[in-house]
């Protein structure tokens, strides 16, 4: 049965998925800025 | 960036730097608000631009060929309808030809029974109750929610790069700098845009004052947290633009209990730790210019859309720069004389002792904000006649 994962959950499966694609510093400022941007 | 392009870039920065301060450069910087205007002003859409950076760009070469300017606020929030498509965004985003809009009602999903989950955890209560919510695509967190969530943060990345490269080559290539590094808005102002929307709020202050202040103080500190760990290396000659909106909007009685105290923790935050911060004071904040003298002494600019510049200046210049003066509204319906006629009274009354920086009073969204002619025609005379 497939879990049922929170956004959070969610989020820090897509850092881990990227997270060879740069630094794990500008990941966390991408992810950031996402959040912030999905709020308007 | 070429050796005459960076002397150029330079001499800009130093100038703003110097009104920044409050002090007097060499003469009044020429600072452009602008949106999709010259995009517009070249023939070219916000659909075309959306699909192809490089047309952005190239209106601002085109533009600031033939209008000269000092420096832009910022670029806007132009292409960020992707992420919100890939989430399968219900309304509460719209994009008319390049203007971004938010429905009021439709964008506040926070129920007034939310306060307490956002007060214990803004964070936790934002990514796990409000965007499922708000983004139904998330709600069921499984597989499907992974995938939106997945191709949003590729359409996030693509914005961001295409942003990053607009501004790397119109500072580099063009020599104009771009201000605005990051937005910020305070607690009280992001319960309003965000959560509860405008009836909301005022109902939630006369109702739960005691949840409303909680909230906005978790919220306030949760928000300059990212946007410190986003801009982690203030600059001078840029700074954090924060648009302010329920304060104008409440009684002085209000204002002191209800925006103020959140609006000089934030100040103080921000310039304790070297930010320069520009305050967007959007409707007439001339009933509360007497606060102003509460904010912390730093790097603190005033954009204003209404009220006399000359008596702000008068009233606050000794705390923030001034920015703006010039009606927009004129630009777009007045003669080039009477455009210059005003540009020169604004000139003569808030350019004396420095820290005043020529601007119009509202952004320039679309081109019927204001005729080339009298832009380009105001920017000259600017140039020639504001000289310290």
């Amino acid at each position: 049965m497939e879990e049922i994962k929170s956004v959070e959950m969610l989020l820090e499966d897509l850092k881990n998925k990227h997270k060879n694609e740069m630094d794990e510093e500008s990941l966390e400022i991408i992810i950031d800025e996402m959040i912030f941007s999905l709020l308007f | 960036m070429d050796s005459s392009i960076q002397a150029i870039y330079t001499e800009r920065i130093d100038r703003f730097n110097l009104a920044f301060k409050r002090d007097t450069p060499d003469r009044v910087p020429i600072l452009f608000m602008s949106e999709m205007w010259p995009v517009h002003h070249c023939g070219l859409s916000a659909e075309k631009v959306l699909k192809n950076p490089l047309l952005f760009y190239k209106a601002f070469e085109k533009t600031f060929s033939e209008i000269y300017i000092d420096g832009l606020y910022g670029l806007g929030n132009l292409w960020i309808k992707p992420v919100f498509d890939a989430l399968n965004n219900s309304g509460s985003y719209k994009l008319t030809d390049g203007i971004v809009n938010y429905e009021d009602k439709i964008s506040c999903y926070m129920d007034v029974n939310d306060y307490n989950s956002l007060i214990k955890n803004p964070c936790h209560y934002i990514l796990n109750e409000f965007f499922p919510k708000k983004f139904k695509v998330l709600e069921s967190g499984d597989a499907t929610s992974a995938q939106a969530l997945e191709h949003a943060y590729n359409a996030f990345v693509n914005y961001r790069q295409a942003n990053l490269e607009l501004i790397d080559k119109t500072e580099n290539v063009l020599g104009i700098p771009i201000f605005a590094r990051t937005l910020a808005f305070s607690g009280p102002d992001m319960l309003l845009d965000y959560f509860r929307g405008f009836e909301g709020i005022i109902t939630d202050i006369n109702r739960i004052p005691q949840l409303f202040l909680k909230a906005s103080s978790a919220l306030n500190l949760f928000i300059t947290n990212i946007k410190m760990r986003i801009y982690n290396t203030p600059e001078d000659g840029h700074f954090i633009l924060l648009p302010l909106h329920l304060g104008s909007y409440l009684k002085p009685k209000d204002f002191e209990k209800y925006y103020l105290p959140f609006l000089n923790q934030l100040l103080e935050m921000y310039t304790k730790n070297n930010y320069t911060v520009c305050l967007f004071f959007e409707n007439d904040w001339t009933p509360y210019l007497e606060y102003f003298d509460s904010f912390p002494d730093g790097k603190i600019l005033g954009i204003f859309e209404y009220g006399d510049l000359s008596k702000i200046k008068k009233k606050v210049g000794n705390k923030i720069c001034i920015i703006g003066g010039m009606p927009i509204s004129q630009l777009s319906y007045g003669t080039e004389k009477e455009c210059i006629d005003t540009a020169k009274r604004i000139i003569d009354e808030c350019a004396p002792g420095g820290g005043y920086i020529f601007s119009t009073d509202k952004i320039l969204l679309s081109l019927d904000d204001g005729c080339f002619e009298n832009i380009r025609a105001v920017h000259e005379f600017v140039y020639d006649y504001a000289k310290y």
